[in-house]
């Protein structure tokens, strides 16, 4: 247990300084120019995109070697470097792009107080599930269900205690509101430099009072309430998954880096 | 040996590596527990600026959601302000157009104890039993001598229209006042459009203002005076009819029409007694002198008959008329003033949530810890 621990905190010192860098962000980024947010979003998604594309390239490797004969050509043109790296690259961009204003609208202590305590059980169920399904599972296939796992079980961990921490949290009465005055009202308070930020905040914060509205209705019809909370929590969720592969692909990133650096240190 | 140091060191390095990752987590705690506080150094305390007649201010969200109370506080004391001055405008213009109609009663009393209001009666029911025509000459001649000639319908119409200036003029002390006491306000807070950062937050209340001038502009004038023509105007002839045909006559004009009836079967009865003992059947002539007798007689008897019937029941018709217009003065009342009343309440939740939904931002901002995500 002891040294689980003391494994864990390259893992928890790694993904700190992501959080770091989105707590600096959402401080920061309503005072960014359009140029300087397209190159945080750039740099999200490169970071995404890593850990996507390496695991995508695990799963398809892994799928060749238990359907191709070692040797054949076919090894060479399924292993998918082109379209992996664009399938992976969008679906980084897209994510990406859905976690810059979600961070930047985290307006709630609590839930970065949450995302903080949350990281070193991310690093001690990184190091905790290594070391568990190591006796159980190949060396090919390891890295990949460790990867399913660690995203899985912080999802469903994370999910419910941020829910948990919105249910506290102090909204805006919408009650006596139409939707339309809800969502102009809150679309109205958004503020950023950049114009396109503006528009990317603006839309969530239509999304959020939408929820808001919806969950805040006192009518007879529960089925509207449940939308409202249902869509609250698929946003959330969403939000969730983004940054769990934001962490994900920073500790791929940090992984390679010191492998890159044993290995030259190793030739030196 | 080495290999245990080495691995000594390792282990050293990595508790190191652990106590300043520690460190680390407690510094990014402190930061987030101290989030507002950064926020206020990075971006300075949040303010607004108030954007009204093309002037700006600058001022704390706390200063902004008080002229937020003071508009609400405006039109909560201008709301039974307007229905009581509507409820007056009502009930004076209402006296005016009912004395009128009172007035006329005795007019259409006259007529109808008359020989020609008896004979136009006897006349049309006769046609109308003929098949010939299909008219109320009672109900006419009450619509023309009680409605048309005290010009109801147009002096409605005219009401509704003075409801609706009434409720502009009402509109446009209220946007005077709320102008001045927002001035009164944000006085000395002026800044230039330059100074001006987008980051600012806006508060425009320029959107307030149009839905005050398009509540009190001409098309809400005309749409307020269409849909209470509707409720009243217009119409109100054919419901006042209805009511009076009811009320009024089905009670006392049936009674009337009865006695007519009895008056007819009595004055044939006189007349034809008159003209056969006037008229010898030796007198040449006779059959003119029988028909000029009979006339004469007729015209007589049904004459006193007339008078009497009036002298027994003249008064109970009279009041019976006035308590059917009194009624349909109290209906007209009531139909008009909730009309009125709902334009006046629709108007002011609609002012009330534009107020509500211009200040949605100052609310937010005033929140410490505005709880999203």
């Amino acid at each position: 247990m002891k040294r689980i621990w003391i494994d864990s905190g390259p893992d928890v010192a790694v993904m700190l300084v992501a959080l770091a860098g989105l707590f600096i962000l959402h401080l920061v980024a309503v005072d960014l120019s359009t140029p300087a947010v397209l190159g945080v979003w750039l740099i999200l998604a490169l970071v995404q995109a890593r850990g996507l594309y390496v695991h995508a390239r695990a799963r398809r490797r892994l799928l060749l070697h238990a359907h191709v004969r070692f040797g054949s050509p076919l090894q060479r043109y399924l292993s998918g470097r082109l379209l992996m790296t664009l399938r992976t690259g969008l679906q980084a961009a897209l994510l990406s792009a859905l976690l810059l204003p979600f961070v930047i609208r985290l307006d709630q202590t609590a839930a970065w107080q949450l995302l903080l305590l949350h990281l070193p059980l991310a690093a001690l169920a990184r190091s905790w599930l290594g070391s568990a399904l190591e006796r159980h599972l190949s060396e090919h296939f390891l890295p990949l269900a460790r990867w399913r796992f660690w995203l899985g079980l912080n999802l469903c961990l994370l999910v419910p205690l941020l829910a948990l921490v919105s249910l506290y949290g102090r909204y805006p009465d919408l009650q006596e509101s139409s939707l339309m005055t809800a969502i102009s009202g809150e679309v109205a308070l958004q503020q950023a430099q950049s114009e396109l930020l503006l528009a990317a905040l603006q839309f969530h914060a239509a999304l959020d009072a939408g929820a808001w509205w919806l969950a805040q209705q006192l009518v007879p019809v529960a089925g509207l309430q449940v939308a409202g909370w249902l869509l609250l929590f698929g946003v959330k969720a969403l939000f969730l998954w983004s940054y769990l592969l934001y962490l994900a692909g920073t500790l791929t990133l940090a992984m390679e880096t010191r492998a890159w650096w044993r290995r030259n240190d190793g030739a030196d | 040996m080495t290999a245990q140091t080495e691995s000594h060191g390792r282990f050293d390095r990595r508790l190191i590596g652990l106590v300043l990752v520690l460190l680390g987590g407690a510094l990014l705690w402190l930061a987030i527990d101290q989030r507002e506080t950064l926020h206020g150094l990075w971006r300075g305390e949040p303010t607004l600026v108030v954007e009204l007649g093309g002037l700006y201010h600058r001022m704390p969200a706390a200063d902004a959601l008080a002229l937020e109370k003071v508009s609400q506080e405006q039109l909560s004391a201008s709301q039974p302000r307007l229905q009581r001055d509507m409820t007056q405008l009502v009930e004076e213009e209402l006296d005016r157009i009912f004395t009128d109609i009172h007035a006329q009663v005795p007019t259409f009393a006259d007529w109808y104890f008359s020989l020609s209001g008896e004979y136009s009666r006897m006349t049309f029911w006769l046609l109308d039993r003929a098949g010939m025509v299909d008219r109320d000459v009672v109900l006419e001649r009450l619509q023309q001598q009680l409605f048309d000639d005290t010009e109801y319908a147009a002096r409605l119409q005219r009401l509704n229209r003075a409801g609706a200036m009434a409720m502009k003029s009402h509109q446009q002390q209220l946007r005077g006042d709320w102008i001045e006491q927002v001035m009164e306000r944000v006085s000395g807070r002026a800044l230039a459009p330059e100074s001006i950062s987008q980051t600012d937050f806006r508060l425009s209340l320029e959107e307030v203002l149009p839905a005050l001038d398009q509540r009190s502009g001409p098309d809400f004038e005309s749409r307020l005076a269409v849909s209470a023509t509707a409720a009243s105007g217009a119409g109100a002839t054919a419901v006042t009819m209805r009511l009076l045909g009811r009320r009024a006559l089905g009670a006392a004009g049936g009674s009337l029409r009865m006695r007519g009836l009895t008056r007819g079967a009595a004055r044939a009865g006189a007349a034809a007694g008159a003209g056969t003992m006037v008229c010898s059947p030796s007198v040449v002539g006779a059959p003119l002198c029988g028909a000029l007798a009979f006339g004469l007689t007729w015209a007589v008897t049904d004459w006193g008959l007339l008078q009497f019937d009036a002298w027994r029941n003249r008064d109970m018709v009279e009041a019976e008329l006035h308590a059917s217009i009194t009624a349909l003065r109290e209906d007209l009342e009531a139909q008009l003033l909730a009309h009125w009343e709902f334009v006046v309440e629709q108007q002011h939740a609609e002012m009330r949530q534009s107020v509500e939904r211009t200040f949605i931002p100052a609310r937010e901002l005033a929140m410490p810890d505005r709880r999203r995500g």
